[in-house]
């Protein structure tokens, strides 16, 4: 059905093309603060959900943003789509700061830039039919006459798994799956070149979830599109997306191949968040019935941690030697790179992959019996 | 069935929701039992008749929602037949509830220590002073940090994963037997999900409470249950030892639901959707999508036993020892 991961993986490594185009996406050292209500009467409390992210999103590239509640990545997404517009730094489309678009430039960005919401009921307007619904980018683009738009429609209510039959339906009448399906088919009437989609299936079921990860990777390979996948559920991630970008307050802490980061996590949160995907997988293997937790929660944005933003939760941190500790409180790490071309944001990253892997086979076997 | 002695036994349990034109079966013929000390995993998607099923145990099955037969017996009673006074003073005590959304299911308007004091005070005629001691005594248990000065705060100042600690505690103050947590780390962050896990596990293994734990998530089952039950269309599909049923899963849907939650390199989704309740197939309500139906599958499956394990279906994907 679809063409084997290794495969692609192989050939955008080996022919260096996709570091040589522009990105068709991109963000360089974006910040956004919000003015927290009832705080910031005299110029006070100020919420830094976005912290000097940069980022780049290059033609058919599959990037993962993973992150907990409050980790920013709604936030990135609706800047992205200049839905929200940065305090300080730039996001750009094709090298033109999308700040700067007056009404037919932005008309233009949306052409090739659309979005997949989480919601399926509250992202589809309750009184079009799904054929009014996807007619309508078609002609807000001027797309077509309207033999062809119907055509066009037809094709992707069949790509997407829907019939034809369902076009005069509301969407009052699907279920949470097919809503998806609709606004996915929405999302590419235009045929865009990125899509980005927030938390695409995490208001789905198990069964119906699958389903459309499936639907999304195999439209992804048929047309070359870009995704920009946000998801707190790294198993998405993992299976949809090339490339991560790991957040935590507003922050990358690391960014690289999913496969080698999944596997082998350079920073300690990563670690952390690997060590705490419950899948049937590991669990049925590992019955050591062992998480790696972390301890507290994840600080609020009005009250970040100075230095690291992770420190006070970090677990290598205590292994450290004093005066590395200290560094991690006062220092504020960059995103820098490491040997194998991913970039992690801690000081002493090479400890954490020197450390063992959160599931390296010596923890089965001693907790096996 | 279970090594251990059982706790409460659930038997033949039916939740029909009644609706305008007919009486719709949610919840048809489950059975199972908890054992001493046992955790049950109970896994299913919405609408499977998971929660309907857990809350059944409780007594709180209400409207449009009704109990049309079955027993739950715990403790040599029917609850099914318990007056309301006589199921209050089993509900909290005896066995415990713990919630999917703390925020809730925690009354807004009482501090934490009131809330917890309270449930103490009724079930044990503590006095206040031994109640206070108690609730602070199981927000430690919990993890609950500083415990001793934040009686007193209210369930909006804190953080979902400290208000589902409240829950836990509040659940465990009376020393239950048993504890049913329906969805207890859905609404939590990943990290946050592994804390209240690994808490749960540690709590379970200390105070040597039975649990039954409501789950759509096949990860979290995996993590804590030692047996498990699999739902779909308001039956119970396969029953068995937690690793024996993940690893090795007989039914096709217990089969097809794995596959889709691991979500490796080749996804082989099952197509289709859950079946509504209007319009529930006469045999297995798994037919319809599955892949090894035949004709036989339109009429009531009889249950296969084999193992410690029980499977509703006659075309099983593995029997016995393979």
């Amino acid at each position: 059905m679809h063409p084997p991961r290794e495969h692609r993986i192989l050939v955008s490594t080996s022919t260096p093309m996709s570091a040589t185009a522009p990105p068709v996406l991109s963000l360089n050292a974006v910040s956004k603060d919000f003015h927290a209500r009832g705080y910031g009467r005299h110029g006070g409390d100020v919420l830094r959900a976005i912290d000097g992210v940069s980022l780049e999103l290059r033609d058919s590239q599959t990037l993962g943003v993973v992150g907990e509640s409050g980790s920013g990545k709604s936030t990135l997404a609706k800047l992205l789509v200049r839905l929200e517009r940065p305090t300080s730094g730039e996001v750009s489309f094709m090298k033109n700061s999308i700040a700067s678009f007056d009404a037919p430039g932005l008309k233009m960005f949306r052409r090739h830039v659309q979005m997949v919401f989480q919601d399926p009921y509250s992202s589809l307007p309750s009184r079009m039919s799904i054929r009014q619904i996807l007619t309508e980018p078609l002609i807000i683009h001027q797309i077509g006459d309207q033999a062809s738009r119907l055509e066009r429609v037809r094709e992707l209510v069949d790509q997407v798994g829907l019939r034809s039959s369902d076009l005069k339906r509301y969407p009052h009448e699907f279920s949470g799956g097919q809503r998806q399906r609709i606004a996915i088919a929405r999302a590419l009437m235009i045929d865009p070149r990125v899509v980005i989609c927030d938390e695409p299936v995490s208001a789905l079921d198990v069964s119906i979830r699958a389903q459309i990860l499936k639907l999304l990777h195999d439209l992804q390979a048929d047309r070359a599109l870009g995704y920009l996948v946000i998801s707190h559920d790294l198993r998405v991630v993992r299976y949809l997306c090339e490339d991560v970008a790991v957040m935590y307050l507003g922050r990358i802490v690391e960014q690289g191949r999913t496969a080698g980061v999944l596997e082998r996590p350079a920073h300690p949160y990563t670690r952390a968040l690997v060590g705490s995907v419950l899948d049937p997988e590991m669990a049925t293997v590992a019955k050591t019935r062992r998480l790696s937790v972390l301890s507290g929660q994840i600080p609020s944005p009005l009250d970040r941690p100075q230095g690291c933003h992770f420190h006070p939760r970090c677990p290598l941190r205590s292994k450290l030697a004093e005066a590395d500790q200290a560094r991690c409180v006062t220092e504020r790490p960059g995103l820098r790179a490491l040997p194998d071309g991913r970039h992690a944001a801690c000081h002493y990253a090479e400890k954490v992959l020197e450390h063992d892997r959160p599931h390296a086979p010596t923890d089965v076997v001693a907790g096996a019996g | 069935m279970s090594d251990r002695q059982p706790v409460l036994e659930v038997r033949d349990l039916a939740i029909d929701i009644h609706s305008t034109r007919s009486d719709l079966a949610a919840v048809r013929g489950v059975s199972f039992s908890v054992g001493d000390g046992e955790c049950l995993g109970i896994v299913g998607e919405s609408g499977s008749g998971k929660s309907l099923t857990c809350r059944a145990l409780l007594g709180l099955t209400r409207a449009p929602a009704r109990v049309r037969g079955g027993e739950v017996l715990f403790g040599g009673r029917d609850l099914l037949q318990l007056g309301a006074k006589e199921l209050n003073e089993v509900r909290g005590a005896q066995i415990a509830m713990v919630f999917q959304d703390p925020l809730s299911s925690l009354n807004p308007l009482w501090s934490i220590g009131v809330q917890l004091t309270d449930v103490i005070r009724r079930h044990t005629g503590a006095s206040r002073a031994e109640a206070r001691a108690r609730a602070i005594e199981c927000l430690e248990e919990v993890g609950f940090p500083a415990a001793r000065d934040r009686l007193k705060t209210y369930p909006f100042e804190l953080s979902g994963g400290l208000r589902q600690r409240v829950m836990i505690a509040m659940a465990l103050a009376c020393k239950p037997c048993v504890v049913v947590a329906d969805e207890p780390t859905s609404a939590l962050d990943v990290s946050v999900q592994a804390q209240i896990l690994d808490l749960l596990h540690q709590l379970k293994a200390a105070a040597g409470f039975s649990l039954i734990l409501v789950t759509h998530d096949v990860g979290v089952g995996a993590f804590l249950a030692d047996r498990v039950l699999i739902m779909y269309g308001g039956q119970v599909m396969e029953a068995g030892g937690a690793y024996d049923v993940l690893n090795r899963p007989s039914h096709p849907y217990s089969h097809a639901l794995l596959e889709c939650s691991v979500a490796h390199e080749d996804l082989r989704p099952v197509a289709g959707f859950p079946p509504s309740l209007e319009d529930m197939p006469s045999g297995c309500p798994f037919e319809p999508r599955c892949a090894r139906s035949s004709r036989g599958c339109t009429e009531p499956v009889p249950v296969t036993r084999f193992d410690d394990r029980s499977v509703a279906c006659i075309h099983p994907v593995s029997t016995g020892y393979s």
